[in-house]
């Protein structure tokens, strides 16, 4: 899946911050990418342990190591690199264990894609919503920084921009225009996604 | 699949759908429909937290201590440099300022390209090489590899040593030395051993152990023997990122001395096109053909010198 280029500037800002041992950026990093991580290993593994044990050991990789990021890809595409070969190597160890579910995303999102063209609202039709639901999750899931959640939190959540503000630590005008950007990076990375699935 | 209209994406006034508009109540709309994202269970969400705090603060502790030690070695070789300076001897000479010689210590490896750019000598850890032209080397200690790069009508490689001479017939070959004998393995093609009672050609899948007295004893090696591992090693690993698929296998297979073959269900032209992103630093060999296949939806094995490429158990 290819998405619209990330915030790398964010992403080199949050990585000093790292480098530079300070806990407010392990924090932001943590709740940044940790949720949208676990997703990427629970769309590819079956079992709960291991997808803790997949994610725990990539970011345990990733952040002994932070000070190797160079920056040439996003950071959540850094450690979907990584939690790959995670995988991989899970896969090699244990082929009786728990088995890889897929490591391209191509058949949920053509599923979702396929959703898009049914009709009316038969039980064919909540299967595809369910399937429509999974492609913006995906969306939602690579967008840069907390765009993701700052969308989920105001059209899914209900909540106000005072209560965004608060969990992000900003102004509630800075996560007015946080929004907007969000909404754009969400528009442009679904249309992306779905077009490069062969549709539209 | 079944194609009928599209009732489910909500829309516009104009028909345009919301992932393609600018209207941020269609967006909305699209994210309402499709409900939050599953959320990971807060104990699972702590331990993974309290693991990758500890990891990332051991991190920040070895970078310390390597800076701290690196500070201590600069000063350590500053004032070792400024000793050997003020003790230098009037004619500077031998093997330790001759630039023809290249050393590898314990736990290094490294790579030298031949002067005329066909090939490249790969020196194990703790060896001594010294050139002595274009396309000739003496062995002084330690290990040397030589690949070709498949370059079959590149002039012949020399390696001497004290024990023979090694000359090489278009091939991949190590030359190991020790105070007692001198061992040559051939990967690939073959090489022609001469010395003072000896005339001996040894050709691929054999290695031939050469005592100081004259004796020699001759051994199978397979391509794919682990014994070669330390070569592939030495060499690191090539960038992957746009690489077709079809390269890096072939890479794989000559680093690894597999036959590349394919099950009859997958088609090589469109393996070979698939263009691979990522990287594979750190990786194992055979981890790095896992990885990059799983992502084409692709999975291998190796058997008796064979890597086969198949369908993924999942495609």
């Amino acid at each position: 899946m290819r998405l619209p280029p990330t915030a790398p500037a964010d992403d080199a800002a949050l990585v000093r911050r790292l480098i530079r041992g300070e806990d407010a950026a392990f924090d932001a990093f943590f709740e940044t990418h940790f949720p949208r991580l676990f997703r990427f290993a629970a769309r590819r593994l079956d079992d709960a342990d291991a997808i803790e044990e997949v994610v725990q050991a990539t970011l345990a990789k990733a952040l002994r190591r932070i000070h190797t990021w160079r920056g040439e890809a996003a950071l959540f595409t850094w450690l979907c690199t990584i939690c790959r070969h995670e995988l991989a190597d899970r896969a090699r160890r244990a082929s009786s264990g728990p088995r890889l579910v897929a490591l391209d995303d191509a058949p949920a999102v053509r599923a979702a894609v396929e959703a898009l063209a049914v009709a009316t609202d038969t039980p064919e039709d909540q299967l595809a919503r369910r399937e429509l639901a999974t492609l913006v999750h995906l969306t939602l899931d690579a967008l840069p920084g907390r765009y993701g959640d700052v969308l989920e939190w105001k059209y899914v959540h209900g909540l106000t921009m005072a209560e965004i503000a608060e969990r992000l630590g900003a102004t509630p005008k800075a996560v007015e225009s946080q929004l907007s950007r969000a909404r754009a990076a969400f528009r442009e990375g679904f249309a992306t996604l779905r077009a490069s699935y062969g549709h539209e | 699949m079944t194609t009928v209209s599209r009732p489910d994406v909500p829309r516009a006034a104009d028909g345009s759908a919301a992932g393609d508009s600018g209207d941020p109540a269609l967006v909305e709309a699209l994210l309402r429909d499709a409900g939050g994202r599953t959320a990971v269970d807060p104990d699972r969400q702590a331990r993974v937290r309290e693991a990758a705090r500890q990891a990332w603060r051991d991190g920040l502790r070895a970078r310390r201590r390597r800076r701290w030690l690196g500070a201590a070695a600069l000063a350590a070789a500053v004032l070792v440099a400024a000793v050997v300076w003020t003790r230098r001897p009037a004619t500077p000479a031998g093997a330790d300022a001759d630039d023809r010689v290249v050393r590898t210590a314990a736990d290094e490896r490294a790579v030298r390209p031949l002067g005329d750019g066909r090939g490249e000598w790969r020196l194990d850890e703790r060896t001594t090489m010294r050139v002595d032209g274009p396309r000739a080397v003496a062995l002084v200690r330690g290990a040397i590899y030589f690949d070709d790069q498949g370059d079959a009508g590149a002039p012949p490689v020399t390696v001497t040593t004290p024990i023979a001479t090694i000359t090489d017939l278009g091939t991949r070959f190590e030359v190991r030395i020790d105070d007692e004998r001198v061992t040559i393995a051939v990967r690939e093609g073959r090489v022609h051993v001469t010395g003072p009672a000896l005339d001996r050609m040894v050709a691929a899948g054999a290695r031939v152990v050469v005592a100081a007295g004259g004796a020699v004893t001759e051994s199978a090696l397979a391509p794919d023997d682990p014994s070669w591992s330390w070569t592939r090693q030495a060499a690191g690993p090539p960038p992957v990122d746009g690489l077709p698929l079809g390269r890096f296998l072939d890479w794989a297979c000559r680093e690894g001395g597999w036959t590349l073959e394919f099950s009859r269900d997958v088609s090589p032209e469109r393996v070979r096109a698939i263009v691979l992103h990522g990287s594979i630093d750190g990786l194992s060999l055979e981890d790095a053909v896992t990885t990059m296949l799983l992502a084409a939806g692709l999975e291998a094995s190796t058997s008796q010198g064979r890597l086969v490429v198949r369908p993924g158990a999942r495609r």
